[in-house]
Protein backbone atom coordinates (compact mmCIF):
# COMPACT_ATOMS: atom_id res chain seq x y z
CA UNK A 1 0.00 0.00 0.00
CA UNK A 2 1.63 3.47 -1.12
CA UNK A 3 1.30 6.00 1.56
CA UNK A 4 2.20 9.90 1.18
CA UNK A 5 4.68 10.42 3.45
CA UNK A 6 5.96 13.84 2.17
CA UNK A 7 9.33 13.46 0.19
CA UNK A 8 12.23 11.77 1.10
CA UNK A 9 14.18 14.29 1.41
CA UNK A 10 11.85 16.58 3.46
CA UNK A 11 11.98 14.32 6.45
CA UNK A 12 15.52 12.73 6.06
CA UNK A 13 17.60 15.19 4.84
CA UNK A 14 20.52 13.04 3.67
CA UNK A 15 20.02 10.35 5.93
CA UNK A 16 18.92 7.03 5.17
CA UNK A 17 16.41 5.65 7.51
CA UNK A 18 17.37 2.25 8.79
CA UNK A 19 14.79 0.02 10.37
CA UNK A 20 14.33 -3.40 11.90
CA UNK A 21 11.10 -4.72 13.10
CA UNK A 22 9.81 -7.05 16.31
CA UNK A 23 6.39 -8.61 16.31
CA UNK A 24 4.54 -10.05 18.87
CA UNK A 25 1.33 -11.85 17.94
CA UNK A 26 -1.07 -13.75 20.25
CA UNK A 27 -1.49 -17.41 19.12
CA UNK A 28 -5.28 -18.57 18.25
CA UNK A 29 -5.45 -21.94 20.61
CA UNK A 30 -8.06 -23.93 22.84
CA UNK A 31 -5.58 -23.90 25.53
CA UNK A 32 -3.10 -21.32 27.12
CA UNK A 33 1.20 -22.18 25.83
CA UNK A 34 2.06 -24.56 29.61
CA UNK A 35 -1.78 -25.14 31.37
CA UNK A 36 -5.45 -26.05 30.58
CA UNK A 37 -6.75 -22.70 30.95
CA UNK A 38 -8.86 -22.01 28.52
CA UNK A 39 -7.56 -19.20 25.32
CA UNK A 40 -10.78 -17.96 23.93
CA UNK A 41 -12.67 -14.93 24.83
CA UNK A 42 -10.06 -13.68 26.96
CA UNK A 43 -10.46 -9.80 26.36
CA UNK A 44 -14.04 -10.02 27.37
CA UNK A 45 -13.27 -12.64 30.59
CA UNK A 46 -13.34 -10.88 34.09
CA UNK A 47 -9.96 -10.45 35.56
CA UNK A 48 -8.67 -13.12 37.43
CA UNK A 49 -10.81 -15.48 36.28
CA UNK A 50 -8.41 -17.96 33.80
CA UNK A 51 -5.77 -18.53 36.01
CA UNK A 52 -3.75 -21.98 37.58
CA UNK A 53 -1.15 -22.32 39.71
CA UNK A 54 1.04 -22.53 36.20
CA UNK A 55 -0.28 -19.33 34.90
CA UNK A 56 0.23 -17.55 37.92
CA UNK A 57 3.30 -18.63 38.56
CA UNK A 58 3.21 -20.52 41.66
CA UNK A 59 6.36 -22.69 43.18
CA UNK A 60 5.93 -26.14 41.90
CA UNK A 61 3.50 -26.04 39.18
CA UNK A 62 4.51 -27.90 36.19
CA UNK A 63 4.39 -26.27 32.25
CA UNK A 64 3.11 -28.73 29.83
CA UNK A 65 3.94 -27.12 26.18
CA UNK A 66 0.85 -26.92 24.27
CA UNK A 67 1.04 -28.36 20.74
CA UNK A 68 -1.71 -26.64 19.00
CA UNK A 69 0.79 -23.56 19.64
CA UNK A 70 3.45 -25.19 18.29
CA UNK A 71 2.25 -25.98 15.13
CA UNK A 72 0.68 -23.15 14.08
CA UNK A 73 4.28 -21.12 15.08
CA UNK A 74 5.68 -23.77 12.52
CA UNK A 75 3.18 -23.01 9.35
CA UNK A 76 3.65 -19.35 9.84
CA UNK A 77 7.20 -20.26 9.58
CA UNK A 78 7.14 -22.77 6.93
CA UNK A 79 4.71 -19.38 4.85
CA UNK A 80 7.45 -17.08 5.61
CA UNK A 81 9.86 -19.36 3.91
CA UNK A 82 11.66 -20.11 7.52
CA UNK A 83 13.91 -23.41 8.23
CA UNK A 84 12.00 -25.47 10.51
CA UNK A 85 14.33 -26.87 13.54
CA UNK A 86 14.25 -30.31 13.56
CA UNK A 87 15.37 -29.86 17.03
CA UNK A 88 13.95 -27.02 19.57
CA UNK A 89 13.47 -26.57 23.01
CA UNK A 90 12.69 -23.71 26.08
CA UNK A 91 14.80 -21.41 27.80
CA UNK A 92 13.78 -19.70 30.78
CA UNK A 93 14.54 -15.58 30.60
CA UNK A 94 15.19 -14.30 33.93
CA UNK A 95 14.04 -10.75 35.00
CA UNK A 96 12.26 -9.24 37.85
CA UNK A 97 8.68 -7.68 37.60
CA UNK A 98 5.32 -8.12 38.94
CA UNK A 99 3.62 -9.45 35.70
CA UNK A 100 5.75 -12.25 35.54
CA UNK A 101 5.53 -13.72 39.69
CA UNK A 102 7.57 -16.93 39.03
CA UNK A 103 10.82 -14.29 38.05
CA UNK A 104 11.33 -15.85 34.25
CA UNK A 105 9.52 -16.15 31.07
CA UNK A 106 9.44 -19.42 29.19
CA UNK A 107 10.82 -18.56 25.68
CA UNK A 108 13.29 -19.62 23.39
CA UNK A 109 16.53 -18.57 22.74
CA UNK A 110 19.39 -20.66 20.91
CA UNK A 111 16.81 -23.36 19.38
CA UNK A 112 13.76 -21.11 18.14
CA UNK A 113 10.74 -23.30 15.64
CA UNK A 114 11.87 -21.40 12.91
CA UNK A 115 15.20 -19.89 11.50
CA UNK A 116 15.70 -16.73 9.09
CA UNK A 117 12.37 -16.60 6.55
CA UNK A 118 11.53 -14.04 3.81
CA UNK A 119 8.74 -11.15 3.54
CA UNK A 120 8.27 -9.99 -0.39
CA UNK A 121 7.19 -6.80 -0.85
CA UNK A 122 4.98 -5.07 -3.67
CA UNK A 123 8.14 -3.22 -4.38
CA UNK A 124 10.07 -6.40 -5.17
CA UNK A 125 12.11 -5.50 -1.75
CA UNK A 126 12.51 -8.73 0.21
CA UNK A 127 12.63 -8.19 3.91
CA UNK A 128 14.36 -11.05 5.83
CA UNK A 129 13.60 -12.65 9.00
CA UNK A 130 16.00 -13.87 11.86
CA UNK A 131 13.76 -16.05 13.83
CA UNK A 132 10.14 -16.82 14.68
CA UNK A 133 10.19 -18.40 18.19
CA UNK A 134 7.46 -19.18 20.61
CA UNK A 135 6.81 -18.18 24.02
CA UNK A 136 4.17 -16.98 27.20
CA UNK A 137 2.64 -13.65 27.30
CA UNK A 138 2.90 -12.21 30.75
CA UNK A 139 0.22 -10.86 32.88
CA UNK A 140 -1.65 -7.45 31.93
CA UNK A 141 -0.76 -4.64 34.69
CA UNK A 142 -2.51 -1.99 35.11
CA UNK A 143 -0.92 1.53 36.95
CA UNK A 144 -2.70 4.04 38.77
CA UNK A 145 -1.13 6.63 41.41
CA UNK A 146 0.92 4.68 44.17
CA UNK A 147 -0.39 1.38 42.91
CA UNK A 148 -0.27 -1.19 40.34
CA UNK A 149 -2.91 -3.85 39.53
CA UNK A 150 -2.34 -7.14 37.78
CA UNK A 151 -4.74 -9.49 35.78
CA UNK A 152 -3.61 -12.42 34.86
CA UNK A 153 -5.75 -13.61 32.53
CA UNK A 154 -3.05 -13.22 29.40
CA UNK A 155 -0.80 -14.72 31.68
CA UNK A 156 0.76 -17.69 29.94
CA UNK A 157 -1.58 -16.93 26.58
CA UNK A 158 0.87 -17.96 23.74
CA UNK A 159 2.78 -15.40 21.91
CA UNK A 160 4.86 -15.65 18.67
CA UNK A 161 8.01 -13.62 18.41
CA UNK A 162 8.96 -12.70 14.83
CA UNK A 163 12.15 -10.37 14.54
CA UNK A 164 13.67 -8.73 11.13
CA UNK A 165 17.13 -8.11 10.19
CA UNK A 166 17.49 -4.26 10.39
CA UNK A 167 16.59 -3.59 6.47
CA UNK A 168 13.73 -1.80 6.02
CA UNK A 169 14.35 1.45 4.40
CA UNK A 170 11.42 3.51 4.19
CA UNK A 171 8.42 3.83 6.40
CA UNK A 172 6.22 2.94 3.37
CA UNK A 173 8.00 -0.80 3.13
CA UNK A 174 7.74 -0.98 7.19
CA UNK A 175 4.12 -0.50 7.24
CA UNK A 176 3.13 -2.72 4.31
CA UNK A 177 5.69 -5.33 6.35
CA UNK A 178 3.66 -5.33 9.05
CA UNK A 179 -0.01 -5.32 7.62
CA UNK A 180 1.13 -8.52 5.15
CA UNK A 181 2.57 -10.41 8.49
CA UNK A 182 -0.96 -9.10 9.96
CA UNK A 183 -2.74 -10.92 6.78
CA UNK A 184 -1.23 -13.68 6.73
CA UNK A 185 -1.53 -14.31 10.32
CA UNK A 186 -5.37 -14.37 9.61
CA UNK A 187 -5.15 -16.06 6.90
CA UNK A 188 -3.50 -19.14 8.06
CA UNK A 189 -5.92 -19.01 11.54
CA UNK A 190 -2.47 -18.69 13.30
CA UNK A 191 -4.19 -15.61 15.36
CA UNK A 192 -7.07 -12.61 15.26
CA UNK A 193 -4.08 -10.26 15.06
CA UNK A 194 -6.18 -7.52 16.83
CA UNK A 195 -3.90 -4.56 17.74
CA UNK A 196 -6.54 -2.56 19.82
CA UNK A 197 -6.71 -6.05 22.31
CA UNK A 198 -3.05 -6.30 21.96
CA UNK A 199 -2.77 -9.30 19.98
CA UNK A 200 -0.61 -7.98 17.93
CA UNK A 201 2.50 -5.60 18.78
CA UNK A 202 4.36 -4.01 16.27
CA UNK A 203 8.36 -2.96 17.75
CA UNK A 204 10.10 -1.08 15.53
CA UNK A 205 13.53 -0.36 16.01
CA UNK A 206 14.82 3.30 14.74
CA UNK A 207 17.82 4.74 13.42
CA UNK A 208 19.18 7.01 10.68
CA UNK A 209 22.72 6.27 8.93
CA UNK A 210 24.98 9.13 7.20
CA UNK A 211 25.04 9.15 3.31
CA UNK A 212 28.75 7.53 3.85
CA UNK A 213 27.63 4.79 6.05
CA UNK A 214 24.71 4.03 3.41
CA UNK A 215 27.33 3.73 0.88
CA UNK A 216 29.60 0.88 2.83
CA UNK A 217 25.96 -0.69 3.64
CA UNK A 218 27.13 -0.32 7.89
CA UNK A 219 24.27 -0.79 10.23
CA UNK A 220 24.59 2.56 12.77
CA UNK A 221 25.94 1.85 16.36
CA UNK A 222 22.61 2.69 17.92
CA UNK A 223 19.01 1.77 17.39
CA UNK A 224 15.64 3.35 19.57
CA UNK A 225 13.22 1.14 20.21
CA UNK A 226 9.43 2.27 20.15
CA UNK A 227 6.60 0.13 21.71
CA UNK A 228 3.43 0.78 22.76
CA UNK A 229 2.12 1.10 19.32
CA UNK A 230 -1.55 -0.43 19.09
CA UNK A 231 -2.24 0.45 15.00
CA UNK A 232 -0.26 1.22 11.85
CA UNK A 233 -1.42 4.75 11.91
CA UNK A 234 0.07 5.31 15.07
CA UNK A 235 3.40 2.88 14.29
CA UNK A 236 3.75 5.55 10.72
CA UNK A 237 3.43 8.83 13.74
CA UNK A 238 5.99 7.16 15.86
CA UNK A 239 8.25 6.06 13.15
CA UNK A 240 8.26 10.24 11.65
CA UNK A 241 8.41 11.61 15.19
CA UNK A 242 11.14 9.38 15.89
CA UNK A 243 13.09 10.21 12.66
CA UNK A 244 12.86 13.96 13.12
CA UNK A 245 14.45 13.90 16.75
CA UNK A 246 17.14 11.53 15.75
CA UNK A 247 17.72 13.66 12.90
CA UNK A 248 17.90 16.88 15.23
CA UNK A 249 20.15 15.09 17.89
CA UNK A 250 22.52 14.47 14.80
CA UNK A 251 22.49 17.52 12.98
CA UNK A 252 23.65 19.30 16.27
CA UNK A 253 26.80 16.63 15.91
CA UNK A 254 25.31 14.36 18.61
CA UNK A 255 24.52 10.88 18.16
CA UNK A 256 21.17 9.04 20.05
CA UNK A 257 21.47 7.55 22.93
CA UNK A 258 20.35 3.70 22.52
CA UNK A 259 17.02 3.33 24.51
CA UNK A 260 13.54 2.09 24.56
CA UNK A 261 10.83 4.58 23.83
CA UNK A 262 6.90 4.76 24.11
CA UNK A 263 4.75 6.37 22.10
CA UNK A 264 2.74 8.81 23.73
CA UNK A 265 -0.59 9.28 21.63
CA UNK A 266 -1.75 12.47 23.31
CA UNK A 267 1.39 14.53 22.54
CA UNK A 268 1.94 12.48 19.38
CA UNK A 269 5.44 11.30 19.99
CA UNK A 270 7.60 9.08 21.82
CA UNK A 271 8.97 9.42 25.04
CA UNK A 272 11.83 7.30 27.11
CA UNK A 273 10.92 4.86 29.06
CA UNK A 274 12.30 4.17 32.43
CA UNK A 275 14.13 1.15 32.54
CA UNK A 276 17.22 0.00 34.99
CA UNK A 277 19.90 -0.37 32.00
CA UNK A 278 20.83 -3.87 34.29
CA UNK A 279 17.89 -5.42 33.40
CA UNK A 280 18.88 -6.81 29.80
CA UNK A 281 20.77 -9.33 32.00
CA UNK A 282 18.44 -11.94 31.40
CA UNK A 283 20.62 -15.28 32.88
CA UNK A 284 18.89 -17.73 29.78
CA UNK A 285 19.12 -21.01 30.86
CA UNK A 286 17.11 -23.96 29.02
CA UNK A 287 13.81 -24.66 30.90
CA UNK A 288 14.62 -27.68 33.04
CA UNK A 289 10.93 -28.56 33.47
CA UNK A 290 10.21 -29.54 29.90
CA UNK A 291 11.45 -32.00 27.71
CA UNK A 292 13.18 -30.83 24.00
CA UNK A 293 11.53 -31.73 21.13
CA UNK A 294 12.01 -33.22 18.06
CA UNK A 295 10.33 -32.94 14.48
CA UNK A 296 11.32 -35.22 11.44
CA UNK A 297 11.71 -34.32 7.92
CA UNK A 298 8.01 -36.39 7.47
CA UNK A 299 6.68 -34.67 10.13
CA UNK A 300 7.46 -31.10 8.60
CA UNK A 301 6.56 -32.37 4.95
CA UNK A 302 2.60 -33.02 6.31
CA UNK A 303 2.67 -30.02 7.53
CA UNK A 304 3.38 -28.09 4.72
CA UNK A 305 0.24 -29.92 3.08
CA UNK A 306 -2.00 -27.73 5.55
CA UNK A 307 -0.28 -24.50 4.06
CA UNK A 308 -3.22 -23.15 2.41
CA UNK A 309 -2.52 -20.66 -0.66
CA UNK A 310 -1.19 -17.03 0.61
CA UNK A 311 -2.88 -13.85 0.09
CA UNK A 312 -0.14 -12.16 -2.16
CA UNK A 313 -0.28 -15.70 -4.26
CA UNK A 314 -3.69 -15.19 -4.45
CA UNK A 315 -4.01 -11.83 -5.29
CA UNK A 316 -1.10 -12.62 -8.29
CA UNK A 317 -2.95 -15.46 -9.79
CA UNK A 318 -6.33 -12.82 -10.60
CA UNK A 319 -3.84 -10.46 -11.84
CA UNK A 320 -2.33 -12.42 -14.18
CA UNK A 321 -4.94 -15.07 -15.00
CA UNK A 322 -7.74 -11.88 -15.68
CA UNK A 323 -5.18 -9.44 -16.41
CA UNK A 324 -6.75 -6.90 -13.34
CA UNK A 325 -4.64 -4.16 -11.81
CA UNK A 326 -3.61 -4.72 -7.65
CA UNK A 327 -6.53 -2.30 -6.43
CA UNK A 328 -8.64 -4.67 -7.81
CA UNK A 329 -7.36 -7.83 -6.71
CA UNK A 330 -7.12 -5.94 -2.90
CA UNK A 331 -10.02 -5.29 -3.00
CA UNK A 332 -11.46 -8.40 -4.38
CA UNK A 333 -9.53 -10.30 -1.83
CA UNK A 334 -9.80 -8.13 0.91
CA UNK A 335 -14.44 -8.09 1.12
CA UNK A 336 -13.76 -11.89 0.03
CA UNK A 337 -15.41 -11.50 -3.66
CA UNK A 338 -13.16 -13.70 -5.50
CA UNK A 339 -15.84 -16.81 -5.54
CA UNK A 340 -18.66 -14.29 -6.61
CA UNK A 341 -16.03 -12.71 -9.36
CA UNK A 342 -14.85 -15.69 -10.72
CA UNK A 343 -18.49 -17.54 -11.10
CA UNK A 344 -20.15 -14.38 -12.52
CA UNK A 345 -17.08 -13.98 -14.84
CA UNK A 346 -17.54 -17.52 -16.27
CA UNK A 347 -21.23 -16.92 -16.55
CA UNK A 348 -20.67 -13.56 -18.83
CA UNK A 349 -17.15 -13.94 -19.76
CA UNK A 350 -16.08 -10.44 -19.46
CA UNK A 351 -14.14 -10.34 -16.21
CA UNK A 352 -12.74 -7.12 -16.00
CA UNK A 353 -16.46 -5.66 -16.49
CA UNK A 354 -17.37 -8.05 -13.43
CA UNK A 355 -14.32 -6.90 -11.52
CA UNK A 356 -15.49 -3.11 -12.46
CA UNK A 357 -18.82 -3.68 -10.75
CA UNK A 358 -17.64 -5.04 -7.86
CA UNK A 359 -14.81 -3.09 -6.68
CA UNK A 360 -16.26 0.22 -7.58
CA UNK A 361 -20.36 -0.32 -6.72
CA UNK A 362 -20.48 -2.22 -3.26
CA UNK A 363 -24.29 -1.95 -3.36
CA UNK A 364 -23.83 -5.50 -5.72
CA UNK A 365 -21.35 -7.19 -3.97
CA UNK A 366 -24.57 -9.39 -2.01
CA UNK A 367 -25.94 -10.23 -5.05
CA UNK A 368 -25.90 -13.90 -6.71
CA UNK A 369 -23.90 -14.66 -9.87
CA UNK A 370 -27.13 -15.08 -12.02
CA UNK A 371 -28.59 -11.05 -10.05
CA UNK A 372 -25.46 -9.95 -11.56
CA UNK A 373 -25.31 -11.61 -15.04
CA UNK A 374 -29.05 -10.31 -15.57
CA UNK A 375 -27.90 -7.00 -14.23
CA UNK A 376 -24.85 -6.53 -16.74
CA UNK A 377 -27.31 -7.65 -19.64
CA UNK A 378 -29.41 -4.77 -18.49
CA UNK A 379 -26.74 -2.33 -18.51
CA UNK A 380 -25.13 -3.33 -21.51
CA UNK A 381 -28.29 -2.85 -23.47
CA UNK A 382 -28.40 0.91 -21.81
CA UNK A 383 -28.45 3.94 -23.96
CA UNK A 384 -25.72 5.77 -22.75
CA UNK A 385 -24.19 7.82 -25.27
CA UNK A 386 -25.34 11.06 -25.82
CA UNK A 387 -25.63 11.15 -29.64
CA UNK A 388 -28.74 8.62 -29.24
CA UNK A 389 -30.15 10.53 -26.52
CA UNK A 390 -29.79 13.85 -28.13
CA UNK A 391 -32.69 13.51 -30.37
CA UNK A 392 -35.19 12.22 -27.73
CA UNK A 393 -34.43 14.98 -25.17
CA UNK A 394 -34.92 17.64 -28.22
CA UNK A 395 -38.34 16.05 -28.36
CA UNK A 396 -38.81 15.58 -24.70
CA UNK A 397 -37.86 19.44 -24.31
CA UNK A 398 -40.33 20.78 -27.45
CA UNK A 399 -43.47 18.96 -25.77
CA UNK A 400 -42.75 20.32 -22.05
CA UNK A 401 -41.97 24.03 -22.79
CA UNK A 402 -43.12 25.11 -19.24
CA UNK A 403 -41.22 22.38 -17.51
CA UNK A 404 -38.26 23.16 -19.19
CA UNK A 405 -38.38 27.05 -18.52
CA UNK A 406 -39.46 26.11 -15.20
CA UNK A 407 -35.74 24.16 -15.01
CA UNK A 408 -33.99 27.56 -17.13
CA UNK A 409 -34.96 29.82 -14.18
CA UNK A 410 -33.53 27.75 -11.78
CA UNK A 411 -36.38 25.82 -10.27
CA UNK A 412 -33.87 22.49 -10.24
CA UNK A 413 -36.70 19.96 -9.14
CA UNK A 414 -38.42 20.33 -12.27
CA UNK A 415 -35.58 18.69 -14.15
CA UNK A 416 -36.31 15.33 -12.83
CA UNK A 417 -40.06 15.49 -14.44
CA UNK A 418 -37.92 15.85 -18.06
CA UNK A 419 -35.81 12.75 -16.63
CA UNK A 420 -38.55 10.60 -16.30
CA UNK A 421 -40.22 11.43 -20.23
CA UNK A 422 -37.10 10.59 -21.31
CA UNK A 423 -37.10 7.42 -19.78
CA UNK A 424 -40.92 6.45 -20.57
CA UNK A 425 -39.80 7.49 -24.52
CA UNK A 426 -36.79 4.73 -24.23
CA UNK A 427 -38.62 2.24 -22.16
CA UNK A 428 -36.54 2.82 -19.09
CA UNK A 429 -33.32 1.84 -21.13
CA UNK A 430 -31.87 5.48 -20.93
CA UNK A 431 -28.83 5.93 -18.57
CA UNK A 432 -30.37 8.29 -16.20
CA UNK A 433 -27.37 9.81 -14.99
CA UNK A 434 -26.15 10.88 -19.04
CA UNK A 435 -29.68 12.11 -19.71
CA UNK A 436 -29.41 14.55 -16.40
CA UNK A 437 -25.76 16.06 -17.49
CA UNK A 438 -27.67 16.35 -21.04
CA UNK A 439 -30.17 17.96 -19.74
CA UNK A 440 -28.90 20.16 -18.07
CA UNK A 441 -25.91 20.82 -19.92
CA UNK A 442 -29.15 22.03 -22.26
CA UNK A 443 -31.05 24.20 -20.15
CA UNK A 444 -28.95 25.75 -17.46
CA UNK A 445 -26.04 26.70 -20.05
CA UNK B 1 39.45 -16.32 49.15
CA UNK B 2 36.72 -14.21 47.90
CA UNK B 3 34.90 -15.12 44.39
CA UNK B 4 32.21 -13.07 44.52
CA UNK B 5 32.77 -8.97 44.25
CA UNK B 6 31.12 -6.50 46.06
CA UNK B 7 29.85 -5.19 42.38
CA UNK B 8 28.81 -8.72 41.90
CA UNK B 9 26.64 -8.55 44.96
CA UNK B 10 25.45 -4.94 43.78
CA UNK B 11 24.78 -5.95 40.41
CA UNK B 12 22.67 -9.55 41.29
CA UNK B 13 20.41 -7.21 43.75
CA UNK B 14 19.83 -5.22 40.97
CA UNK B 15 18.72 -8.15 39.13
CA UNK B 16 16.66 -9.25 42.03
CA UNK B 17 15.08 -5.80 43.15
CA UNK B 18 16.53 -5.89 46.27
CA UNK B 19 17.68 -2.84 48.28
CA UNK B 20 20.72 -4.01 50.61
CA UNK B 21 22.66 -2.20 52.97
CA UNK B 22 26.50 -1.32 53.10
CA UNK B 23 26.44 -4.27 55.85
CA UNK B 24 24.22 -6.59 54.00
CA UNK B 25 26.36 -6.09 50.65
CA UNK B 26 29.19 -7.42 53.00
CA UNK B 27 27.72 -10.10 54.52
CA UNK B 28 26.53 -11.17 50.97
CA UNK B 29 29.68 -10.88 49.68
CA UNK B 30 31.64 -13.46 52.12
CA UNK B 31 28.65 -15.83 52.15
CA UNK B 32 28.06 -15.79 48.14
CA UNK B 33 31.88 -16.60 47.77
CA UNK B 34 31.99 -19.48 50.30
CA UNK B 35 28.68 -20.81 48.26
CA UNK B 36 30.25 -20.68 44.94
CA UNK B 37 33.46 -21.92 46.38
CA UNK B 38 31.74 -25.30 47.77
CA UNK B 39 30.58 -25.93 44.38
CA UNK B 40 33.75 -25.15 42.97
CA UNK B 41 34.45 -28.70 44.36
CA UNK B 42 33.42 -29.81 41.21
CA UNK B 43 35.35 -28.08 39.12
CA UNK B 44 38.08 -31.31 40.61
CA UNK B 45 35.76 -33.41 38.15
CA UNK B 46 37.60 -33.83 34.73
CA UNK B 47 34.30 -33.35 32.71
CA UNK B 48 36.01 -33.40 29.26
CA UNK B 49 34.64 -35.88 27.67
CA UNK B 50 31.11 -35.43 29.60
CA UNK B 51 27.96 -33.75 27.31
CA UNK B 52 26.29 -30.47 28.46
CA UNK B 53 22.92 -31.33 29.27
CA UNK B 54 20.11 -30.14 31.08
CA UNK B 55 17.70 -33.47 31.19
CA UNK B 56 18.81 -36.77 31.72
CA UNK B 57 15.91 -38.68 31.50
CA UNK B 58 15.50 -38.48 27.54
CA UNK B 59 12.24 -37.93 26.89
CA UNK B 60 11.07 -35.58 23.78
CA UNK B 61 8.07 -34.04 22.71
CA UNK B 62 6.20 -33.60 25.64
CA UNK B 63 2.61 -31.91 25.44
CA UNK B 64 -0.33 -30.91 26.56
CA UNK B 65 -3.67 -33.32 26.23
CA UNK B 66 -5.95 -31.67 24.49
CA UNK B 67 -8.99 -32.87 26.54
CA UNK B 68 -7.46 -31.05 29.51
CA UNK B 69 -9.48 -27.49 29.09
CA UNK B 70 -9.61 -25.18 32.03
CA UNK B 71 -8.34 -26.26 35.39
CA UNK B 72 -8.68 -23.10 36.16
CA UNK B 73 -9.14 -22.01 39.73
CA UNK B 74 -12.10 -20.16 40.88
CA UNK B 75 -11.34 -16.42 41.15
CA UNK B 76 -11.47 -16.15 45.08
CA UNK B 77 -9.29 -19.05 45.14
CA UNK B 78 -6.69 -17.52 42.46
CA UNK B 79 -6.70 -14.74 44.78
CA UNK B 80 -6.20 -16.16 48.07
CA UNK B 81 -2.72 -15.46 49.17
CA UNK B 82 -2.63 -11.80 47.85
CA UNK B 83 -1.14 -9.31 50.05
CA UNK B 84 -3.78 -6.88 48.52
CA UNK B 85 -6.66 -7.26 46.03
CA UNK B 86 -9.40 -4.40 44.38
CA UNK B 87 -11.53 -5.45 41.80
CA UNK B 88 -10.59 -9.15 41.41
CA UNK B 89 -7.47 -7.96 40.59
CA UNK B 90 -3.89 -8.25 42.77
CA UNK B 91 -2.32 -5.06 43.79
CA UNK B 92 1.32 -4.65 44.20
CA UNK B 93 3.25 -1.25 45.12
CA UNK B 94 3.43 1.26 41.96
CA UNK B 95 5.59 -0.17 38.91
CA UNK B 96 6.98 1.86 36.14
CA UNK B 97 6.62 1.04 32.51
CA UNK B 98 9.03 -1.40 30.98
ZN1 LIG C 1 -3.41 -21.52 33.66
Amino acid sequence: MKQNIGSKKELLGDYGLVLGIEIHLHVKTQMKMFCGCSNTDLFDAEPNTRVCPVCLGMPGALPVPNKEAVEKTQLLGLALSCEINKHSYFDRKHYFYPDLPKGFQISQYKEPLCKGGIVRLQSGNGILLERIHLEEDTAKSFHEGEETFLDFNKSGVPLIEMVTKPMIYSVGDALEFGREIQEIVRHLGVGDANMEKGQFRVEPNISLRSPLEEKEQKIPEYKVEVKNINSFKFMEKAILSEIKRQKEILDAGKIPIQENRGYDEAKGKTVPQRSKEEAHDYRYFPEPDIPPMKFTSSYIEDLKKELPKLPGEIKKRLISKYDLGQHEADVLYNEELIELFEETGNLIQDYKKVANLLVNRPEHRDKTPEELLSYIAKEKSRIDDSEALQPIIDTVIEENKRIADQVRDGKEEAIEFLIGQVMKKTRGKAAPKTVRELLSEKLTA
Amino acid sequence: MSTISKSTVEHVAVLCSLTLSEKEKERLESMLSETVDFIGVLEELDTNSVPETYQVIGTTNVFQKSDRVSVSLDRKEALSNAAKIKNGKFVTGAVFDR
